[in-house]
């Protein structure tokens, strides 16, 4: 005796979505550009160890273009409408964040990272994204942004 | 209702019910992003809408509702590109194949209007009187709509065995 209705719960692609914050965060910024109501991010400051290496991979690996700088200290970086600064902690607590950046060209970024033996991991999801983890573990998130 | 009653009440409505309707999208759009884009439109048709919004539990088939709206537009939207781009010479874009398996090939045999109540019944675990709410229908005419798409559901998969 077949329950199709029981048989066809069992065939839902989509049981559970795993959503990230960052995606969720997306989703409401999307939903607030369609209502009219924005709240501009101006700034994110990342405190990392390795000052150079993380501006390498920033700059080198996702390809951020540099606003200013001061060489071993800081770097203020474009990252499409907010600026994105590289702080060096000297001493002070790195900080821990999620990265979640939507580009045109995802396909550009991986070429630079393997080019280098950056490593770049799947995404938990089957989504068309790549993960990767800045010097210090931040994990950054790169999706298509179409 | 003052404007910020409105906001902070909206505000919670896409706390609880965002996955959900996430969910509803990701099950029926061809991508994650075509996706986000119903799940964002239908939030933000609500948002224009909230004057109407049923409170409790009526809420989320509501939702439903505008989502489904949201995915036919997209849809005629999408059709109406690939037919601007086929008139003018170009390549249609290929469609991502949807993963199949026997129940759902099975399903896809059937009309539109048995998909989406059996899927409504099925994915989204909805009584016949919330359908009702989805589809715009009445309870009763859910009822029987369902009971119908289940049998030829059922005779769709013993026809495959």
């Amino acid at each position: 005796m077949i329950d199709e209705l029981e048989v066809l719960r069992r065939a839902n692609p989509v049981q559970e979505i795993d959503i990230t914050g960052g995606q969720a965060a997306l989703l409401w910024a999307a939903v607030n550009r369609r209502r009219g109501k924005t709240m501009h991010l101006q700034t994110v400051t990342v405190w990392c160890r390795d000052w150079h290496a993380t501006r390498a991979f920033y700059v080198g690996v996702l390809g951020l273009l540099v606003q200013v700088e001061e060489d071993g200290r800081f770097c203020v970086l474009d990252a499409g409408g907010t600026t994105l600064c590289i702080d060096a902690a000297h001493g002070k607590p790195v900080s821990t964040a999620q990265l979640l950046f939507r580009v045109d060209d995802l396909d550009e970024i991986r070429t630079r990272a393997e080019a280098i033996d950056y490593p770049v991991r799947e995404p938990r999801d089957s989504s068309d994204s790549l993960v990767l983890s800045d010097p210090d573990g931040r994990e950054v998130i790169i999706q298509p942004s179409q | 209702m003052c404007w910020v009653d409105a906001d902070e009440r909206f505000r919670q409505l896409f706390q609880r019910h965002f996955k959900a309707v996430l969910a509803y999208a990701l099950r029926r759009a061809l991508s994650r992003s075509d996706a986000d884009d119903v799940a964002a439109e239908t939030f933000a048709i609500v948002w224009r809408r909230m004057d109407q919004l049923p409170t409790g539990d009526a809420a989320l088939p509501w939702l439903y509702g505008v989502a489904r709206r949201s995915l036919a537009n997209q849809r005629r939207s999408r059709r109406r590109a690939e037919a601007l781009v086929t008139r003018l010479g170009g390549e249609r874009p290929s469609q991502e194949a949807e993963p199949r398996s026997a129940v759902l090939d099975a399903l896809h045999r059937l009309p539109e209007a048995d998909r989406e109540i059996l899927r409504l019944a099925a994915w989204e675990d909805l009584q016949a009187r919330e359908i009702a709410v989805v589809l715009d229908i009445t309870p009763n005419a859910a009822a029987i709509r369902l009971h119908r798409a289940r049998r030829r559901l059922k005779a769709e998969l013993e026809g495959a065995e």
